[in-house]
């Protein structure tokens, strides 16, 4: 599950370093961290991380990170877990002679990636059936996908049926 | 009495005039009034009688021209206007792109002050304004429930669902469409296989492009978008999508998966889309044959759904006769 965690740290050299253990050492995978430079309050600066905490023991690690940050002194100011959405496709057409690895880069961006394919097909030369299950961290993500997956419609010229 | 006047005496007429003429004692006791054609229009000739066409002899053999009334060489356009008809059937094939010779039949007949019931799609899904600002002008009800899943009353939920708004329309409005899909479903057929045997039992024309290309599905979705949701749209607005490139394999996979792969007509946020979409085997949208199936999401009241024969001549006589009736009712008779 991809959350998002926005907390108040002193603007000092090794702060960053030191809210991110607690994170790092209880199993979350940091994607991204942005400091809102715009709203700093005194010598306070907000950062927001997004992080990734698999489902296993996500309960147990969730809680560890909290008072690992409480621990330290740092302020919590949101710590919000937002569902990963999963959105699955029908691709119809010539999906593995229209250079199939390049459709899945192509689909493989910052917050979404693929998660399963699953084919039928008579002849690799023949028109395909390709199932595409993706993963999207938010929902913010699924016009980006959208328009992703229409760009290699018109360039490839399949047929895409969405679920 | 309130007199009828028929433009077209194709499969939808001819079944419209047996239903007159067999049940029209029954429609008679709903409205205390009685139904007679005075005017059945072909494109050749017209048969007329101001005091009631007898439907015997129709009813019979089916041939408009052997009739006692038949009048050979009368304009339709030119006769609407001084016929004795109150009400106006207008169920002439579409032309896509003209909307004619219907949309000059429908407006030629508000125009005169007659009111219109119609099973022809395509005056309304490229003038719905024109036609509904005349009526209002004129003061003549236009009804036209059929074009639309026939004899389902999906537009008259209008009224029905009066309390609310519909705010997405979701519709599976092409029975040749929904059929085929249906028997590569279930039969594992390729398309051109599903579509012959489509074209054998009549639910497809020989030329199948309006229905499996999605155009028909479009004409009908922009009539529910604009009625039921009070837009101004017309088929040019419509993202259309159509069946002929769903291969068996794509049908198998998403079978495999508890889906269905259908076409279906959206209607929601300004846009207007007829197009492929996979959807779970459980959802009430899952329909399969002919059969239509609508679904209206409201913004109160949640969501509503409508199933039924979306075609055929009795089902499209039986919405034409319902929106006759409706307006009879009011006629001074």
């Amino acid at each position: 599950m991809v959350l998002e965690l926005e907390v108040r740290l002193m603007d000092a050299p090794g702060k960053l370093i030191e809210m991110l253990e607690p994170l790092s050492q209880n199993g979350a995978n940091i994607q991204g961290v942005f400091h809102m430079h715009g709203e700093v309050q005194g010598d306070l600066i907000p950062v927001l991380v997004t992080f990734l905490l698999p489902e296993h023991h996500f309960e147990s690690n969730l809680n560890k990170i909290k008072k690992g940050l409480i621990a330290k002194g740092i302020e919590i100011v949101r710590l919000s877990a937002e569902q990963a959405i999963t959105i699955s496709f029908l691709a119809l057409g010539h999906v593995f002679q229209t250079d199939f690895v390049d459709t899945i880069r192509r689909l493989s961006k910052p917050g979404i990636r693929v998660i399963s394919i699953e084919a039928r097909f008579k002849s690799i030369k023949d028109p395909s059936a390709v199932l595409f299950s993706i993963q999207i961290e938010n929902k913010q993500k699924e016009a980006e996908l959208m328009q992703l997956i229409d760009e290699i419609r018109q360039e490839k010229d399949l047929v895409i049926i969405k679920g | 009495m309130v007199n009828l006047s028929l433009i077209g005496y194709g499969t939808v007429g001819k079944d419209v005039v047996r239903s007159v003429a067999s049940k029209g004692v029954l429609f008679g006791e709903k409205i205390q009034k009685k139904l007679v054609f005075t005017e059945i229009y072909e494109n050749d000739g017209a048969v007329t009688n101001p005091k009631g066409i007898n439907l015997e002899s129709l009813v019979a053999d089916g041939n408009l021209r052997q009739h006692p009334d038949w009048k050979p060489g009368i304009k339709t356009l030119d006769h609407i206007v001084r016929g004795a008809g109150q009400i106006i059937i207008e169920a002439t094939p579409t032309n896509p792109n003209t909307g004619e010779p219907g949309l000059s039949h429908v407006l030629a007949a508000i125009q005169a002050g007659k009111h219109v019931v119609s099973s022809n799609k395509g005056p309304f899904y490229l003038q719905y304004a024109k036609i509904l600002n005349l009526a209002k002008e004129k003061k003549v009800k236009v009804r036209f429930g059929a074009t639309v899943g026939s004899a389902i009353p999906i537009l008259a939920a209008k009224d029905t669902l009066a309390g609310c708004e519909v705010v997405e329309i979701q519709a599976i409005i092409n029975g040749t469409s929904n059929f085929i899909l249906s028997r590569m479903t279930t039969e594992n057929e390729p398309f051109e296989l599903a579509l012959k045997e489509a074209q054998q039992l009549g639910y497809a024309e020989a030329d199948p492009t309006l229905d499996v290309g999605g155009y028909d599905a479009a004409g009908k979705l922009v009539i529910l978008a604009n009625h039921l949701m009070g837009w101004s749209k017309t088929i040019k607005d419509v993202k259309i999508e159509g069946i002929t490139r769903v291969t068996s394999e794509g049908v198998e996979l998403a079978k495999k998966k508890g889906l269905l792969i259908k076409q279906i007509a959206f209607a929601k946020d300004g846009k207007l889309e007829v197009g492929l979409r996979l959807i779970p085997q459980t959802s009430p949208l899952a329909t399969m044959g002919t059969l239509n199936a609508i679904m209206l999401r409201t913004d109160v009241a949640g969501d509503y759904y409508f199933m039924g024969r979306g075609a055929g001549g009795p089902e499209a006589a039986t919405g034409i006769l319902s929106d006759v009736i409706y307006i009879a009712r009011d006629l001074p008779g």
